[in-house]
């Protein structure tokens, strides 16, 4: 038996045998082909370098449109490598004079090349290998075609374990056949672990290196509760984890009752509980469980979906499907939040070039410079706003010029909708997310410019402790509880209040149980959360009185460690909550 | 046929002759029908080949020989050392 521990980011316990994605996606069926094939073979190599080849110019154009010319050119640097005659030739070679298919060619020839950069020891030449093996990947798939091995051939219910998932690859995940998984790399707010969340399967990431301990087939237990991974585990474990497995069903049956209850404190204090989404389906989540609305709709997704630019009409009709669902109440929805950690696969590693991605060009940075991309999320947002309660919400804005510009846009689009007669909203109120710390400080100031705050607290954190919590050797600074982050908090409330314009708590800390009677203490009135975490907190809202919630955030003030925060939240919720506190 | 030409060139791009640059290079050259070599040391690479030219792994401040023969050498010469001497048109942030 062995155990990992990793970052749990979304809850449940997952039992079954270990299903290795990795290069296994891209398992090359054939080594060999016939000699009298070898002609038609070739032939073959040379579309798939013509198909990559466009594939990376339509790269190259979405790239330097969006990002700028000097991340077009990476891709145009890869245009150029994959038809560097040299290796072509190495490549064809190794087909005509041995038989080797196509896949396996190519295959070899970058591999060594992939390992001949590691070797030359020095580390922006080691890093150039990962060019080499996406280039492959590109290769492989485009000559693989129908015949790539993936998740989509499996047939009875696998736990996934990979270095990483990409969002679309988490996206499309089919819940019959995979009951959990685990990764290697990643956060807790990273775009996987949001989307396991969103898929309701018990989910962790970040453990670090262990499928090399691992072959496929054995059988392990995802622990989504602790983070744990165990695998081959003793008959002892596995009973304890299966009787686990049977309590969370059951708390799952028992918490659905909650649907229809109103999330109400024990003295009458009536607290809005809504959803964060990234799906238009999720939508069913929250209605489900009886959601006062959508106070976070990501839309990152549609802009993950292809790779490519969402049309406008994409847009529409996905926020069409959120809005008409929610009958009346309202959506919120914030625009493109492309941050470093969230770009789909080729246009990542493009950001990565930048020295320090989470400080760069992202969010409504992007959409600035991006006024095109921009206006056409817009534009989809206005007219959907007809169906409905829709609100605009911009992300990470630092300056006060950012959310004038933003609003100088939007009017814009508004003018131009006008003029070619299309029906919209006008009136749509507009607020932003405060999660960068001069937001934050400068919260009243702000409160004037719009119509309403959100506070997303993973970021927030992370920029005002500067932790990335990604990163395993300081995540341990990482913490909701840390007085710096809950004197931020408390004082966009009361700057909020102060201009009356309402506030909403957004991220992953308003979805933690312990951390809501404090939210609630500080004048927070309005949370929005995972979906799945919605009856849970209903419960916790209508087991407490404001005055407790008062008496915590009084108490909190006077604590000057993370540590002792957590701890006394913790204790406060069991006494709120003691059915709640059961440890699965 | 004409030359061999030859000029020496020093890198001035901060992370040395990575892909950007050499994929520069590579794609000049291969709209030529010259001979071009890029040379460090004992070590030549030939220009029309990326993978060659990253396995220079020229840093900045390296100094280089470009050696070029053929139909307009003279001229390709010229383009590659002004590629160069231009930080190979690399666009900082915008």
């Amino acid at each position: 038996m062995m155990i990992k521990q990793g970052i749990p980011v979304s809850p449940g316990v997952a039992i079954g045998p270990a299903f290795i994605m990795g290069n296994e996606d891209y398992r090359i069926p054939q080594r060999f082909v016939r000699i009298d094939d070898v002609e038609k073979e070739l032939q073959r190599l040379d579309a798939a370098i013509e198909q990559v080849c466009v594939e990376l110019g339509e790269h190259e154009e979405l790239a330097s449109d969006r990002l700028g010319k000097q991340y077009g050119a990476i891709f145009a640097a890869h245009q150029q490598l994959i038809q560097d005659p040299k290796m072509i030739s190495e490549i064809r070679a190794l087909i005509q004079d041995k038989c080797f298919s196509p896949e396996y060619a190519t295959s070899k020839v970058l591999e060594q090349y992939a390992k001949l950069f590691q070797s030359l020891g020095n580390q922006y030449f080691a890093e150039r290998s990962a060019d080499i093996v996406d280039l492959q990947h590109r290769m492989l798939k485009h000559l693989l075609g129908e015949r790539r091995e993936g998740l989509s051939n499996l047939t009875e219910p696998v736990l996934i374990l990979a270095n990483n998932l990409t969002p679309s690859e988490t996206a499309n995940l089919d819940k019959k056949h995979v009951l959990g998984f685990v990764t290697e790399a990643g956060g807790r707010t990273s775009h996987t672990a949001i989307l396991a969340g969103a898929l309701q399967i018990p989910a962790i990431v970040g453990v670090g290196e262990f499928l090399s301990d691992v072959s496929g087939g054995e059988m392990i237990i995802i622990d989504g509760y602790h983070g744990e991974l165990i695998i081959d585990p003793d008959e002892s474990v596995l009973e304890r984890f299966t009787a686990s497995r049977q309590r969370h069903f059951e708390e799952q049956e028992r918490l659905k009752t909650y649907a229809d209850l109103v999330p109400e404190t024990r003295d009458g204090e009536r607290i809005t509980l809504m959803g964060n989404i990234e799906f238009p389906q999720e939508v069913e989540h929250c209605v489900e469980r009886g959601a006062d609305g959508v106070g976070l709709y990501r839309t990152e997704f549609l802009y993950l979906q292809e790779g490519k630019e969402p049309t406008e009409e994409v847009h529409y009709e996905a926020y069409c499907k959120v809005v008409e669902s929610m009958q009346g109440r309202p959506v919120v929805i914030r625009t493109l939040d492309l941050g470093a950690d969230k770009i789909p696969g080729a246009l990542e590693k493009v950001l990565l070039q930048n020295s320090n991605p989470m400080l760069g060009l992202r969010s409504i940075r992007l959409s600035l410079q991006n006024q095109p991309l921009f206006k056409t999320q817009l534009r989809a947002i206005l007219r959907a706003a007809m169906l409905g309660d829709i609100r605009i919400m911009f992300p990470l804005v630092s300056t006060l010029r950012e959310i004038r510009q933003a609003r100088m846009l939007l009017s814009d689009v508004m003018e131009d909708l006008e003029d070619e007669g299309i029906e919209f909203r006008r009136d749509v109120p507009v607020g932003m997310m405060v999660e960068v710390p001069s937001a934050a400080i400068l919260a009243e100031e702000f409160a004037r410019e719009v119509d309403f705050f959100s506070i997303g607290t993973n970021d927030l954190i992370q920029y005002t402790l500067a932790v990335d919590r990604a990163d395993p050797s300081v995540a341990n600074l990482y913490s909701a509880g840390d007085p710096a982050v809950i004197r931020l908090i408390q004082q966009v409330v009361q700057a909020a209040h102060r201009e009356n314009k309402p506030v909403t708590v957004c991220g992953q800390m308003s979805s933690e149980p312990r951390f809501l009677p404090l939210l609630i203490g500080l004048g927070i009135r309005q949370v929005s959360v995972t979906p799945a975490m919605i009856p849970e907190l209903k419960e916790v809202i209508r087991n407490l009185e404001v005055k407790h919630a008062n008496e915590i955030a009084s108490h909190v003030s006077g604590l000057d460690s993370a540590r002792d925060v957590e701890n006394y939240l913790r204790g406060e919720l069991h006494k709120i909550c003691p059915a709640y506190a059961i440890d699965f | 046929m004409s030359g061999p030409y030859r000029q020496n060139v020093t890198v001035k791009n901060e992370q040395g002759m990575h892909m950007i640059p050499c994929s520069r290079v590579a794609q000049l050259v291969r709209e030529t029908s010259c001979q071009v070599q890029i040379i460090r040391d004992d070590q030549v690479a030939d220009a029309r080949n990326i993978l060659d030219l990253l396995m220079l792994k020229a840093e900045v401040g390296t100094s280089l020989l470009i050696e070029s023969e053929g139909e307009g050498a003279e001229s390709i010469l010229a383009q590659i050392v002004k590629l160069f001497d231009d930080d190979f048109e690399i666009i900082s942030e915008n």
